[in-house]
């Protein structure tokens, strides 16, 4: 019945097999939504009032795709359902859409390897997860795709970019890209996801500017994930077992660019708005989108509404659908949106939220930045700020909900209670034990969910630690940040100081694990190749560089009789060290070989030294020991010796008075030492009257 | 009915649903007018729920309606209900009174009569374009300079038309931001030899004073003869009105609605786009602390416009009414 339009039509008669095809992965195989995507799945989460699915069907529908595969894994039952109830089971949809229920699958790979052993697939198509937003024109850059592969095969892929600088409210630190594109053939070189390396330091392969002339390196671009693919793309998934995910497959295919001759090539939207409901803060920014009608003509007014919803359009971005109820001095400031029959109490203050079909908000209510899905009730007086609010949640009256609080579907809380920032509440808890799940309704929930409150604490099930605040962190986390200023300057500060933290402790570990070693060889005769061999292992596990290393390995071999037998003293002492550092003689010369290594192991020696007094006797000792063995040279020891201990402060984090005392002790070594000194130094002299 | 989103343009719009309801017509089941005009006005009303901003949409189904009640009425009496315009009213009221309430009954060949009538309606509209063009020479004289805001591809024929006459006048282009469909206007008219100027939406007033006559399109006219144009046409319309320049809006009849303005609140008839183009998505931070709105139309008054020029002729906003009850029938004014 749908007549032809500008779109599709022309071609369509032109080359019937030349139907334009899509998948649409209605789910995203990770659980960051949990608990919220437990009993509904992430595809179907209302935004704006509308289905998410229905955003990424409507996007690729007006791009004359004509049919689509949706791929259903988890909770592939409603997704189904959801899709025989909308209009695209109408005999008046302008594109076939495809259920494919492909339960079992863990990844999208795995997803796309079902695609391809069903064959679906005939010619290229437009690969987009169900929690896209987006009203890019997909018609030119396919049509560009398609006269691209016909000069050149291998240009099997085609990812789409938004320019969105960094900073931008849409832009999730998650899923913060960077990339190096070739501007002479527009081919992805690099591609790299930043939140996947731990460090704040970008690595980039020498290649990619050794190999290419003119290379552009871009941070400022959000993946909505929304590529045109070959039909190789699926056959590729099936060959390579170990793609998991799009990232994966991308890394694959740039690694073997130069074996397999297949290129990735980009394109950057400049006009047009796109976006993935990744986490709760993109949720959160993409329904504001919305609200400010980025998304048009997908709003909420649109054409594109098709659910008997007609929402009429007002003044400051207010969206009200039909039956809607308002108390004659309710306030709707701006960016409201209230979904059928719903009502609202009179001197209640609405700004910036989405309140979905059926909710019932009492008097004296405070609504901000909020998200109430359907037949929500909030009772008088409460307070609600930029939280989530799933189907059937019944906060009564008096609540307070600091930013950030999620409340998964069917939860009571209340009456008069305050839930702190962040907070992620769930009508049904597994019990510690495992079996099976109590339910709210059965008593025995929290006290601080009020004398009504049928609700649990959120435990995230699948971590190991069951960690309520770093799972709300993840779920939210920014979104409170945007919130206020000086929360997000603490967040910065903290982000900043993490990384040296993080490496910081590796030092510590590496030193008693290399201690492990040692003894482990003594007591097991290991040969020394192959203590060297595990020392470098341990090196390169923990991160540890080659300057550190030395001071770190003739510490620890100098330690080691002592740990072993800490009451060690005297002549005995002397014996076992000189023994433990004979048989260790070649490790040291592995280690120690030029200067700069040979003035580590002195300084190593300088702290062995000053731990304790019995130490201390042994410094004259282990250093000539160390001079006959060839390992020091003289020049060395005498340049150590004329050092003014401060001036080799490493700039450790001691205090002034920790400073002295290391001073201190550093004197005494090196009156401990003067002998020595004395004696090499006459050695010196005599050997230059020889001559 | 998804054609909305893919067809732009009033003029495709209308000509699509005629088309469309062509094909509803012949190829659906229905035993008589009564029926015919349910699954019409059905339709319709679909079709108009797929884009509320289209008042064509609207106006097409209810010509065709206007259709079906006069070919029933010349079916069932053998003659011709429409008659003459200048027939008495006392007449035209005996006539309507016979047929208004009674359109069950089977009439012989209503199928064919109304498709060929609807036929019409098609080459009426294709042909309106034209039929407008060709006035030109009655309203554009030698060496005027002549104001035109945005991109009507009416107002474009219409100049043209004027200037294959060896006409010498002036175009002076307002670019109408942020779309900028008045620079595209400007290159088109440049092109066919017509002395053009671009100025901004801001030099209007400032410009004016040499303005012999403002050409305008419009998207719709509004039943009591104001319009619903292109946004800025109001500033336009009132610097004009203040240095009392005609005002001249070419618009096909299709465009004509029994539509009111209901409120003062502009927001409810209008349509408000994405706001890229007010300002870039990739502006970054400030986009969360400022509202943009980015509006396509204007409503302008009908007692600041000086003359319409429809494809069957010249009219004066105060006698729109007439044209309103001799394209659609009463009834149908809400569907």
């Amino acid at each position: 019945m749908a007549p032809k339009g500008k779109s599709g039509g022309a071609n369509s008669d032109l080359k019937q097999e030349d139907i334009l095809q899509a998948v649409v992965f209605a789910d995203s195989f990770v659980s960051t939504f949990a608990p919220v995507s437990d009993d509904i799945p992430r595809a179907l989460f209302p935004v704006a009032n509308s289905a998410l699915l229905d955003y990424a069907l409507e996007f690729l529908c007006s791009g004359g795709v004509q049919e689509i595969f949706v791929v259903c894994c988890h909770l592939a039952g409603q997704v189904r359902e959801h899709l025989k109830n909308s209009r695209w089971n109408d005999k008046s949809s302008p594109c076939n859409v495809v259920p494919v229920v492909t339960e079992g699958c863990l990844s999208m790979g795995d997803a796309l390897r079902d695609i391809d052993a069903k064959s679906l697939i005939r010619s290229d198509f437009v690969l987009i997860y169900g929690d896209v937003v987006s009203n890019i024109k997909l018609q030119p850059i396919i049509d560009e795709h398609k006269n691209r592969r016909e000069k050149d095969k291998s240009a099997i892929m085609t990812m789409v970019f938004r320019e969105v600088p960094p900073g931008h409210a849409t832009r999730c630190p998650q899923d913060d890209i960077v990339l190096a594109v070739d501007n002479e053939t527009q081919n992805v070189i690099h591609y790299q996801r930043i939140a996947d390396s731990d460090t704040k330091h970008l690595q980039f392969p020498v290649e990619v500017i050794m190999e290419h002339k003119d290379v552009q390196i871009r941070y400022d671009l959000l993946d909505a994930n929304i590529s045109i693919c070959s039909p190789q793309v699926p056959q590729l998934f099936t060959d390579n077992f170990d793609y998991e995910t799009r990232d994966s497959f991308v890394k694959g295919i740039l690694i073997n660019e130069e074996i397999m001759g297949n290129t990735i090539k980009m394109c950057v939207v400049k006009d047009a708005y796109a976006a993935r409901v990744s986490s709760l803060q993109m949720y959160d920014a993409v329904s504001q989108d919305i609200l400010n009608r980025w998304t048009y003509p997908f709003v909420p007014d649109g054409c594109h509404r098709h659910n008997k919803d007609n929402f009429s359009y007002g003044r400051h971005n207010i969206y009200l659908s039909k039956n809607v109820t308002l108390a004659r001095d309710c306030m709707l400031v701006e960016n409201v949106m209230l979904g059928r029959e719903s009502a609202v109490g009179s001197k209640t203050t609405i700004s910036h939220s989405v309140i979905g079909k059926n909710c019932k908000i009492g008097n004296n209510v405070v609504i901000k930045g909020s998200y109430l899905w359907n037949d929500v009730t909030v009772e008088d007086n409460c307070v609600i700020e930029t939280s989530l609010l799933c189907n059937n949640v019944t906060v009564y009256s008096g609540v307070k909900l600091s930013p950030g609080c999620v409340l998964s579907s069917k939860v009571c809380v209340g009456p008069s209670i305050e839930l702190k920032s962040g907070t992620v509440v769930v009508h049904s808890q597994e019990d510690d034990f495992g079996e099976g799940t109590m339910d709210a309704t059965d008593g025995g929930c929290d006290a601080m969910f009020g004398s009504k409150g049928k609700a649990f604490l959120y435990k995230d099930t699948s971590g190991d630690d069951s960690d309520v605040e770093e799972v709300t962190r993840q779920v939210w986390g920014i979104t409170i940040e945007t919130e206020s200023s000086s929360d997000e300057d603490s967040e910065c500060s903290e982000g900043s100081e993490s990384p040296p933290d993080s490496l910081q402790p590796d030092v510590p570990v590496y030193y008693t694990e290399m201690l492990d070693t040692v003894q482990r060889s003594k007591d097991e005769n290991i040969s020394c190749e192959n203590l060297i061999l595990e020392i470098n292992s341990l090196k390169h596990a923990y991160n540890i560089s080659i300057k550190e290393l030395t001071g770190l390995v003739v510490k620890v071999l100098l330690d080691q009789p002592f740990s072993e037998n800490p009451s060690l003293s005297g002549a005995q002492a002397l014996k076992v060290l000189t023994d433990s550092l004979k048989r260790h003689l070649m490790v040291l010369k592995n280690y120690i070989k030029n200067e700069e290594s040979q003035r580590q192991c002195l300084e190593a020696i300088e702290d062995f030294a000053s731990a304790s007094s019995a130490h201390l006797q042994l410094v004259t000792k282990v250093i000539h020991f160390l001079y006959e063995a060839d390992v020091l040279l003289e020049q060395t020891i005498l340049k150590w010796y004329r050092q003014v201990p401060s001036n080799r402060n490493r700039g450790n984090n001691s205090d002034d008075e920790d400073l002295e005392d290391r001073d201190n002790k550093h004197a005494e070594v090196r009156k401990q030492v003067a002998p020595l000194i004395k004696w090499l130094e006459e050695a010196d002299e005599e050997s230059s009257e020889e001559d | 009915m998804y054609v909305c989103i893919t067809i732009q343009g009033s003029f495709n719009v209308a000509y699509t649903t005629v088309s469309l309801l062509v094909r509803i017509i012949s190829q659906t089941k229905w035993s008589n007018a009564k029926e015919l005009m349910d699954i019409v006005r059905a339709e319709g009303k679909k079709l108009m729920s797929s884009q509320p901003s289209e008042s064509a949409i609207g106006n097409m189904v209810r010509r065709v309606l206007k259709i079906i009640r006069e070919e029933y009425a010349s079916g069932l009496k053998g003659k011709s209900e429409e008659g003459d315009p200048q027939e008495s009213l006392r007449n035209k009221l005996l006539t309507a009174e016979g047929n208004i309430d009674d359109f069950t009954r089977s009439v012989k060949d209503l199928k064919a009569t109304v498709i060929e009538a609807m036929t019409e309606l098609k080459t009426e509209i294709e042909t309106s374009v034209d039929n407008i063009a060709t006035q030109a020479l009655e309203h554009i004289h030698s060496n005027e300079v002549i104001m035109t805001a945005g991109k009507s591809k009416t107002v474009e024929a219409f100049l043209k038309d004027a200037a294959r006459y060896k006409r010498k006048f002036q175009v002076i282009v307002v670019e109408c931001a942020p779309f900028y469909h008045g620079q595209e206007l400007a290159v088109s008219l440049a092109k066919a030899g017509i002395e053009t100027t671009v100025i901004n939406d801001s030099a209007v007033f400032a410009i004016m004073s040499r303005v012999n006559k403002v050409i305008m399109g419009t998207h719709t006219v509004m039943a009591n003869g104001g319009l619903k144009a292109i946004s800025g046409s109001h500033a336009i319309a009132l610097a004009a009105k203040h240095y009392s320049v005609p005002i001249v809006v070419c618009a096909p009849a299709f465009k004509l609605s029994p539509e009111f303005l209901c409120s003062n609140d502009q927001d409810a008839f209008n349509k408000f786009e994405s706001p890229e183009d007010v300002m870039r998505f990739s502006e970054g931070k400030i986009l969360s602390k400022v509202q943009i709105y980015n509006p396509v139309f204007d409503y302008v008054p009908p007692e600041l416009v000086t003359l319409y020029i429809f494809n069957i002729g010249g009219t004066a906003p105060s006698y729109v009414y007439r044209l309103l009850s001799e394209f659609y029938h009463p009834d149908d004014h809400v569907l």
